[in-house]
């Protein structure tokens, strides 16, 4: 299984040069900091934006060439996507919001049942907790059975306990079902945790060297912390 | 004119019958039509890119602010016998607009345009749009994810622009005088009828057709209350 980025988006700031080839199954995780393109390498490849030069392959099929001005539509390629500031249909219950992806009623429910959130198929998204909308959006973007899932950053506003149970739920269920999978996040542990492969974009070009300098910056903030720690429970001391 | 029994046998007469059914008829009509306007021409004017988007809009929103009897005049022109697209109506399909029931329909489609397309555009403009491109990456077409995702959730916008538009055209004079000519028997709408009536001093007539506009709009503002639009 193999995606191989071949081209540029221009970007209001910057211009993202995405070449880059990704095997799979398993998760590539994606990190740098805010605005670095990120989010737009995750559209282009979904067939979200169209880019400005060069071309996007998956396995033998051309999805995307500038020049001979082929693009497929996002409906056309075997995509799944996770969006950051969007989960579920609001007017959908959490079951007919997975069938809305699928007519395949057993698959859906294998899917619910296997991220435990079956029991709540009648409830609409506003009345359930931010993890299991989480859950349910997993079991609707798996629900297509896509060859390639995106994530971008879909579980930052749930509390770290929950954001980590529900990111080992979903790397179980892609090892099982041999997807492949891009996970764009800001916390670089979790990208370790749950990744074989850790791709750093910063100002729109993959680089290496962000990782080491987001964690030692990472390290100089816990010392901070630590030795501010210890100074509170000596100011404590002198004036107990 | 004295209690609901003399207002049944005003209501018979062939004089009042002819154009409440008229009105009916032409209202009946524009309801779908106003409909397929107010989705297509509101879904096109959300978009920020489209193509002649400020012409469309202006053209839409100009029944809001031109004097009606004004854009009435400039549609006899248009589309009149004589004018070229008049001329090729009739000749090419045997339709004459002007002072036919077809120029009824067209003054109260007009009149009601903005009150449907306005709102529709503005509540259309306002969804998320990455619910549609969740659609998109779930394999619904643009079409598809209109219809299952967005028209859900801006239904009830739909639904009171189509009575206040409804309400609208109920209401037509201006256009509708110019465009049907308020020709007695033909194109003499409910409005119309309840002018026709005054300026003979028939203002018993003129009553009994106003309280029926008025049971008409008071219905319209209960339903929009229900809603929730009002």
């Amino acid at each position: 299984m193999q995606l191989r980025l071949d081209c540029r988006k221009i970007l209001p700031r910057f211009t993202l040069e995405a070449y880059v080839t990704l095997e799979g199954p398993g998760i590539t995780a994606l990190v740098g900091p805010s605005g670095a393109g990120k989010t737009t390498l995750l559209r282009l490849i979904a067939g979200l934006e169209r880019p400005d030069a060069g071309t996007i392959h998956f396995q033998d099929a051309l999805w995307a060439d500038y020049q001979l001005d082929v693009f497929l539509e996002p409906w056309k390629r075997p995509v799944g996507m996770l969006f950051q500031d969007f989960a579920l249909f609001p007017h959908l219950t959490l079951l007919e919001n997975v069938l809305f992806a699928t007519g395949d009623r057993p698959y859906a429910e294998s899917l619910m049942r296997s991220m435990n959130i079956w029991e709540l198929r009648d409830k609409r998204p506003g009345t359930v907790s931010g993890g299991e909308t989480q859950r349910c959006a997993v079991c609707q973007a798996l629900a297509r059975k896509p060859e390639l899932l995106l994530l971008d950053e879909p579980f930052s506003a749930l509390d770290p306990p929950t954001r980590r149970a529900v990111g080992e739920q979903l790397a179980r269920r892609a090892d099982e079902l041999g997807i492949m999978m891009v996970l764009v996040t800001h916390t670089i542990e979790e990208a370790f945790h749950l990744s074989s492969r850790v791709l750093t974009l910063v100002g729109g070009r993959f680089a290496t060297g962000w990782i080491e300098e987001t964690v030692t910056q990472m390290e100089r903030d816990a010392q901070d912390c630590r030795s501010l720690l210890s100074r509170m429970q000596s100011d404590r001391r002198i004036h107990q | 004119m004295t209690g609901p029994s003399a207002l049944l046998e005003l209501l018979a007469q062939p004089r009042v019958l002819f154009p409440l059914v008229l009105t009916a008829k032409a209202a009946l009509l524009t309801i779908p039509l106003h409909l397929a306007a107010g989705l297509g021409l509101g879904a096109y004017l959300a978009r920020p890119k489209a193509p002649l988007r400020g012409l469309v809009e202006m053209a839409v929103t100009l029944p809001l602010v031109f004097p009606p009897v004004a854009i009435g005049f400039a549609l006899l022109l248009l589309l009149g016998r004589k004018s070229m697209i008049g001329s090729w109506l009739l000749h090419g399909f045997g339709l004459e607009i002007v002072f036919s029931f077809w120029g009824v329909v067209l003054g109260s489609f007009i009149a009601g345009l903005p009150l449907i397309v306005r709102p529709v555009q503005s509540a259309i403009r306002s969804f998320p749009e990455r619910a549609v491109e969740a659609a998109l990456v779930l394999g619904k077409t643009r079409l598809q994810a209109f219809f299952l995702v967005v028209l859900p959730n801006v239904r009830r916008t739909v639904a009171a622009g189509l009575i206040l538009a409804f309400g609208r055209s109920l209401g037509e004079v201006g256009i509708t005088m110019m465009l049907g000519g308020n020709i007695l028997g033909r194109t003499n709408t409910l409005s119309l009828e309840i002018y026709n009536a005054v300026s003979t001093g028939e203002f018993e007539t003129a009553l009994a057709l106003s309280t029926i506009l008025g049971c008409a709009s008071s219905l319209i503002f209960l339903v929009l209350k229900r809603l929730g639009a009002l």
